[in-house]
Protein backbone atom coordinates (compact mmCIF):
# COMPACT_ATOMS: atom_id res chain seq x y z
CA UNK A 1 0.00 0.00 0.00
CA UNK A 2 2.85 2.37 0.88
CA UNK A 3 4.61 1.60 -2.42
CA UNK A 4 1.43 2.31 -4.38
CA UNK A 5 0.85 5.59 -2.51
CA UNK A 6 4.47 6.65 -3.12
CA UNK A 7 4.09 5.83 -6.82
CA UNK A 8 0.95 8.01 -6.93
CA UNK A 9 2.79 10.79 -5.08
CA UNK A 10 5.65 10.61 -7.62
CA UNK A 11 3.15 10.91 -10.48
CA UNK A 12 1.46 13.86 -8.85
CA UNK A 13 4.81 15.59 -8.30
CA UNK A 14 5.73 15.09 -11.98
CA UNK A 15 2.32 16.38 -13.00
CA UNK A 16 2.77 19.43 -10.76
CA UNK A 17 6.16 20.18 -12.34
CA UNK A 18 4.62 19.86 -15.81
CA UNK A 19 1.69 22.11 -14.90
CA UNK A 20 4.02 24.72 -13.38
CA UNK A 21 6.05 24.75 -16.60
CA UNK A 22 2.85 25.18 -18.66
CA UNK A 23 1.65 27.94 -16.26
CA UNK A 24 4.98 29.77 -16.64
CA UNK A 25 4.73 29.51 -20.45
CA UNK A 26 1.15 30.80 -20.46
CA UNK A 27 2.12 33.61 -18.09
CA UNK A 28 4.97 34.61 -20.44
CA UNK A 29 2.63 34.56 -23.44
CA UNK A 30 0.13 36.65 -21.46
CA UNK A 31 2.82 39.26 -20.69
CA UNK A 32 3.96 39.34 -24.33
CA UNK A 33 0.36 39.80 -25.47
CA UNK A 34 -0.26 42.57 -22.93
CA UNK A 35 2.88 44.38 -24.13
CA UNK A 36 1.72 43.92 -27.75
CA UNK A 37 -1.73 45.35 -26.94
CA UNK A 38 -0.02 48.23 -25.13
CA UNK A 39 2.16 48.92 -28.19
CA UNK A 40 -0.88 48.83 -30.48
CA UNK A 41 -2.79 51.21 -28.20
CA UNK A 42 0.20 53.57 -28.23
CA UNK A 43 0.49 53.29 -32.01
CA UNK A 44 -3.11 54.44 -32.51
CA UNK A 45 -3.15 56.88 -29.60
CA UNK A 46 -4.92 60.00 -30.89
CA UNK A 47 -2.49 62.39 -29.17
CA UNK A 48 0.24 61.12 -31.53
CA UNK A 49 -1.58 62.84 -34.39
CA UNK A 50 -1.09 66.32 -32.93
CA UNK A 51 1.69 68.28 -34.67
CA UNK A 52 4.48 69.66 -32.45
CA UNK A 53 3.23 73.25 -32.62
CA UNK A 54 -0.14 72.26 -31.11
CA UNK A 55 1.53 70.14 -28.42
CA UNK A 56 3.75 73.10 -27.66
CA UNK A 57 0.66 75.32 -27.27
CA UNK A 58 -0.89 72.77 -24.90
CA UNK A 59 2.33 72.66 -22.88
CA UNK A 60 2.27 76.48 -22.60
CA UNK A 61 -1.13 76.22 -20.93
CA UNK A 62 0.44 73.75 -18.45
CA UNK A 63 3.73 75.57 -17.80
CA UNK A 64 2.99 79.28 -18.29
CA UNK A 65 -0.57 79.88 -17.14
CA UNK A 66 0.44 81.93 -14.10
CA UNK A 67 3.58 83.53 -12.68
CA UNK A 68 5.91 81.04 -10.95
CA UNK A 69 4.45 77.73 -12.18
CA UNK A 70 7.66 75.75 -11.64
CA UNK A 71 8.34 75.80 -7.92
CA UNK A 72 11.92 75.23 -6.76
CA UNK A 73 11.45 74.91 -3.03
CA UNK A 74 12.55 72.79 -0.12
CA UNK A 75 8.94 72.56 1.03
CA UNK A 76 7.20 71.93 -2.26
CA UNK A 77 9.24 70.98 -5.31
CA UNK A 78 6.90 71.03 -8.30
CA UNK A 79 8.31 71.21 -11.82
CA UNK A 80 5.58 70.66 -14.47
CA UNK A 81 7.97 71.62 -17.28
CA UNK A 82 10.40 68.89 -16.22
CA UNK A 83 7.55 66.38 -15.77
CA UNK A 84 6.45 66.96 -19.39
CA UNK A 85 10.01 66.37 -20.59
CA UNK A 86 9.99 62.97 -18.82
CA UNK A 87 7.01 61.54 -20.73
CA UNK A 88 8.60 60.38 -24.01
CA UNK A 89 11.33 61.40 -26.46
CA UNK A 90 8.97 63.40 -28.66
CA UNK A 91 7.65 65.46 -25.75
CA UNK A 92 11.18 65.90 -24.39
CA UNK A 93 12.39 67.30 -27.72
CA UNK A 94 9.43 69.71 -27.89
CA UNK A 95 9.83 70.87 -24.27
CA UNK A 96 13.57 71.37 -24.61
CA UNK A 97 13.19 73.35 -27.83
CA UNK A 98 10.46 75.66 -26.50
CA UNK A 99 12.18 78.35 -24.37
CA UNK A 100 8.92 79.91 -23.12
CA UNK A 101 8.09 76.68 -21.22
CA UNK A 102 11.06 77.38 -18.92
CA UNK A 103 10.20 80.96 -17.97
CA UNK A 104 7.72 80.68 -15.10
CA UNK A 105 9.70 80.04 -11.90
CA UNK A 106 9.12 80.26 -8.15
CA UNK A 107 12.25 80.18 -5.99
CA UNK A 108 11.86 79.98 -2.22
CA UNK A 109 13.10 78.00 0.76
CA UNK A 110 15.37 76.01 -1.54
CA UNK A 111 18.61 74.36 -0.52
CA UNK A 112 21.42 76.07 -2.40
CA UNK A 113 22.71 72.97 -4.14
CA UNK A 114 19.32 71.98 -5.61
CA UNK A 115 18.09 75.47 -6.43
CA UNK A 116 21.25 76.35 -8.34
CA UNK A 117 21.00 73.22 -10.50
CA UNK A 118 17.39 73.90 -11.49
CA UNK A 119 17.73 77.66 -11.66
CA UNK A 120 20.66 77.36 -14.07
CA UNK A 121 18.72 74.79 -16.12
CA UNK A 122 15.62 77.00 -16.36
CA UNK A 123 17.57 80.19 -17.06
CA UNK A 124 19.70 78.63 -19.81
CA UNK A 125 16.86 76.68 -21.49
CA UNK A 126 14.57 79.72 -21.50
CA UNK A 127 17.27 81.48 -23.59
CA UNK A 128 16.16 85.09 -24.18
CA UNK A 129 12.45 84.71 -23.32
CA UNK A 130 10.89 87.06 -20.73
CA UNK A 131 10.88 85.61 -17.20
CA UNK A 132 7.93 85.43 -14.79
CA UNK A 133 9.38 85.02 -11.32
CA UNK A 134 8.28 84.59 -7.73
CA UNK A 135 11.30 84.95 -5.42
CA UNK A 136 11.28 84.53 -1.66
CA UNK A 137 14.44 86.58 -1.27
CA UNK A 138 14.77 86.16 2.52
CA UNK A 139 15.26 82.42 2.15
CA UNK A 140 17.11 82.38 -1.14
CA UNK A 141 20.87 81.86 -1.47
CA UNK A 142 22.80 84.98 -2.46
CA UNK A 143 24.36 83.07 -5.35
CA UNK A 144 20.89 82.40 -6.76
CA UNK A 145 19.87 86.05 -6.38
CA UNK A 146 23.10 87.02 -8.18
CA UNK A 147 22.31 84.54 -10.94
CA UNK A 148 18.82 86.00 -11.33
CA UNK A 149 20.27 89.51 -11.41
CA UNK A 150 22.36 88.54 -14.43
CA UNK A 151 19.07 87.98 -16.26
CA UNK A 152 17.27 91.08 -14.94
CA UNK A 153 16.87 92.44 -18.47
CA UNK A 154 14.48 89.52 -19.09
CA UNK A 155 12.30 89.98 -15.98
CA UNK A 156 8.69 90.52 -17.01
CA UNK A 157 6.91 89.76 -13.73
CA UNK A 158 8.69 89.55 -10.36
CA UNK B 1 -26.14 79.64 -47.46
CA UNK B 2 -22.82 77.88 -48.00
CA UNK B 3 -22.34 74.20 -48.86
CA UNK B 4 -19.32 72.36 -47.45
CA UNK B 5 -18.29 68.79 -48.28
CA UNK B 6 -16.47 66.54 -45.79
CA UNK B 7 -13.80 63.87 -46.38
CA UNK B 8 -16.52 61.17 -46.28
CA UNK B 9 -18.48 63.02 -48.98
CA UNK B 10 -21.26 64.34 -46.77
CA UNK B 11 -22.49 67.83 -47.56
CA UNK B 12 -23.65 70.43 -45.05
CA UNK B 13 -25.55 73.60 -45.89
CA UNK B 14 -24.64 76.28 -43.37
CA UNK B 15 -25.24 79.99 -42.78
CA UNK B 16 -22.38 82.06 -44.09
CA UNK B 17 -22.06 83.84 -40.71
CA UNK B 18 -21.65 80.48 -38.95
CA UNK B 19 -19.18 78.92 -41.35
CA UNK B 20 -17.11 82.11 -41.56
CA UNK B 21 -15.90 81.55 -38.02
CA UNK B 22 -13.39 79.41 -39.89
CA UNK B 23 -10.75 81.77 -41.24
CA UNK B 24 -9.82 79.14 -43.85
CA UNK B 25 -13.39 79.01 -45.22
CA UNK B 26 -13.80 82.79 -44.92
CA UNK B 27 -10.69 83.31 -47.06
CA UNK B 28 -11.89 80.70 -49.57
CA UNK B 29 -15.25 82.46 -49.85
CA UNK B 30 -13.54 85.81 -50.30
CA UNK B 31 -11.48 84.26 -53.11
CA UNK B 32 -14.25 82.47 -54.99
CA UNK B 33 -16.84 85.22 -54.56
CA UNK B 34 -20.38 85.40 -53.19
CA UNK B 35 -22.32 83.56 -55.83
CA UNK B 36 -20.44 80.31 -56.18
CA UNK B 37 -22.74 77.33 -55.70
CA UNK B 38 -19.90 74.86 -55.59
CA UNK B 39 -19.49 72.91 -52.36
CA UNK B 40 -16.33 73.81 -50.46
CA UNK B 41 -14.28 70.63 -50.04
CA UNK B 42 -12.88 69.93 -46.57
CA UNK B 43 -10.70 66.86 -47.21
CA UNK B 44 -9.22 66.86 -43.71
CA UNK B 45 -12.49 66.81 -41.75
CA UNK B 46 -15.03 63.99 -41.55
CA UNK B 47 -18.75 64.50 -41.07
CA UNK B 48 -18.96 63.55 -37.36
CA UNK B 49 -16.20 66.03 -36.50
CA UNK B 50 -17.64 68.76 -38.73
CA UNK B 51 -21.01 68.35 -37.01
CA UNK B 52 -19.33 69.12 -33.68
CA UNK B 53 -17.35 72.01 -35.15
CA UNK B 54 -20.51 73.54 -36.66
CA UNK B 55 -22.30 73.13 -33.32
CA UNK B 56 -19.52 75.24 -31.77
CA UNK B 57 -19.62 77.83 -34.56
CA UNK B 58 -23.42 78.07 -34.31
CA UNK B 59 -23.27 78.67 -30.57
CA UNK B 60 -20.59 81.36 -30.94
CA UNK B 61 -22.15 82.95 -34.01
CA UNK B 62 -21.80 86.72 -34.05
CA UNK B 63 -19.09 86.89 -31.40
CA UNK B 64 -16.02 88.93 -32.41
CA UNK B 65 -13.23 86.86 -33.94
CA UNK B 66 -9.86 86.97 -32.13
CA UNK B 67 -7.42 89.52 -33.56
CA UNK B 68 -4.75 88.26 -35.93
CA UNK B 69 -2.03 89.22 -33.42
CA UNK B 70 -3.77 87.41 -30.53
CA UNK B 71 -0.94 84.86 -30.47
CA UNK B 72 1.64 87.47 -29.57
CA UNK B 73 -0.40 89.00 -26.78
CA UNK B 74 -1.11 85.54 -25.36
CA UNK B 75 2.61 85.06 -24.90
CA UNK B 76 2.11 87.08 -21.75
CA UNK B 77 1.86 84.49 -19.01
CA UNK B 78 -0.86 86.36 -17.18
CA UNK B 79 -3.21 85.87 -20.11
CA UNK B 80 -2.66 82.11 -20.51
CA UNK B 81 -5.54 81.15 -18.29
CA UNK B 82 -6.93 77.64 -18.69
CA UNK B 83 -10.46 78.68 -17.72
CA UNK B 84 -13.15 77.40 -20.08
CA UNK B 85 -16.74 78.70 -20.13
CA UNK B 86 -19.48 76.39 -18.92
CA UNK B 87 -20.99 75.84 -22.37
CA UNK B 88 -17.59 75.18 -23.97
CA UNK B 89 -16.70 72.77 -21.20
CA UNK B 90 -19.87 70.78 -21.77
CA UNK B 91 -19.33 70.91 -25.54
CA UNK B 92 -15.78 69.57 -25.28
CA UNK B 93 -16.69 66.72 -22.91
CA UNK B 94 -16.11 64.03 -25.53
CA UNK B 95 -13.91 60.94 -25.78
CA UNK B 96 -10.19 61.41 -26.48
CA UNK B 97 -10.50 60.37 -30.12
CA UNK B 98 -13.09 63.12 -30.78
CA UNK B 99 -11.23 65.67 -28.63
CA UNK B 100 -8.05 65.37 -30.70
CA UNK B 101 -10.04 65.28 -33.96
CA UNK B 102 -11.73 68.55 -32.95
CA UNK B 103 -8.34 70.10 -32.15
CA UNK B 104 -6.94 69.02 -35.53
CA UNK B 105 -10.05 70.26 -37.35
CA UNK B 106 -9.93 73.62 -35.52
CA UNK B 107 -6.28 73.96 -36.48
CA UNK B 108 -6.97 73.08 -40.13
CA UNK B 109 -10.06 75.29 -40.38
CA UNK B 110 -8.28 78.05 -38.47
CA UNK B 111 -10.86 78.53 -35.72
CA UNK B 112 -8.61 79.91 -33.01
CA UNK B 113 -11.13 80.05 -30.17
CA UNK B 114 -12.04 76.38 -30.68
CA UNK B 115 -8.39 75.39 -30.90
CA UNK B 116 -7.82 77.19 -27.59
CA UNK B 117 -10.71 75.35 -25.93
CA UNK B 118 -9.25 72.03 -27.11
CA UNK B 119 -5.70 72.87 -26.01
CA UNK B 120 -6.89 74.11 -22.61
CA UNK B 121 -8.90 70.92 -22.11
CA UNK B 122 -5.86 68.73 -22.80
CA UNK B 123 -3.72 70.98 -20.58
CA UNK B 124 -6.22 70.60 -17.74
CA UNK B 125 -6.08 66.81 -18.19
CA UNK B 126 -2.27 66.92 -17.90
CA UNK B 127 -1.95 69.31 -14.95
CA UNK B 128 -0.83 67.79 -11.66
CA UNK B 129 -0.04 64.39 -13.16
CA UNK B 130 3.24 62.49 -13.05
CA UNK B 131 4.91 61.42 -16.33
CA UNK B 132 3.71 57.85 -15.74
CA UNK B 133 0.12 59.00 -15.18
CA UNK B 134 0.29 61.10 -18.37
CA UNK B 135 1.58 58.11 -20.36
CA UNK B 136 -1.25 55.96 -19.03
CA UNK B 137 -3.88 58.63 -19.73
CA UNK B 138 -2.88 59.11 -23.38
CA UNK B 139 -1.42 55.66 -24.17
CA UNK B 140 2.06 57.03 -24.72
CA UNK B 141 4.97 54.61 -24.78
CA UNK B 142 8.09 55.33 -22.73
CA UNK B 143 10.61 55.21 -25.58
CA UNK B 144 13.65 56.74 -23.87
CA UNK B 145 17.04 55.24 -24.61
CA UNK B 146 19.02 53.88 -21.63
CA UNK B 147 21.17 57.04 -21.75
CA UNK B 148 18.10 59.28 -21.63
CA UNK B 149 16.63 57.14 -18.83
CA UNK B 150 19.84 57.64 -16.85
CA UNK B 151 19.62 61.42 -17.37
CA UNK B 152 15.95 61.45 -16.33
CA UNK B 153 16.78 59.42 -13.22
CA UNK B 154 19.42 62.00 -12.35
CA UNK B 155 16.93 64.84 -12.87
CA UNK B 156 14.37 63.05 -10.69
CA UNK B 157 16.96 62.77 -7.93
CA UNK B 158 17.55 66.53 -8.20
CA UNK B 159 13.81 67.15 -8.08
CA UNK B 160 13.41 65.00 -4.99
CA UNK B 161 16.46 66.28 -3.13
CA UNK B 162 15.30 68.12 -0.06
Amino acid sequence: LIDEAEEDLGRYNKELVRLRTVAAMVSNKQKTLEAYIGDLRCAVSPIRRLPPEILSDIFKYVCCNYVGVNCISKEKMSLPTVALSHVCTRWRRIVESTPSLWTSITLKHATKYVSSYWLETFLSTSRSSPLDLVVGYKHTALEDIALLMQHSNRWRNV
Amino acid sequence: MIVVKTSDNETFTVDREVVERSVLIKNMLDDIGENSEQAIPLPNVNSSVLKKVLEYCEHHRGEPLPAADADTSQEDTRKRSTDISEWDQKFITVDQEMLFEIILAANYLDIKSLLDVGCKTVANMIKGKTPEEIRKLFNIVNDFTPEEEAQIKKENEWAEDR
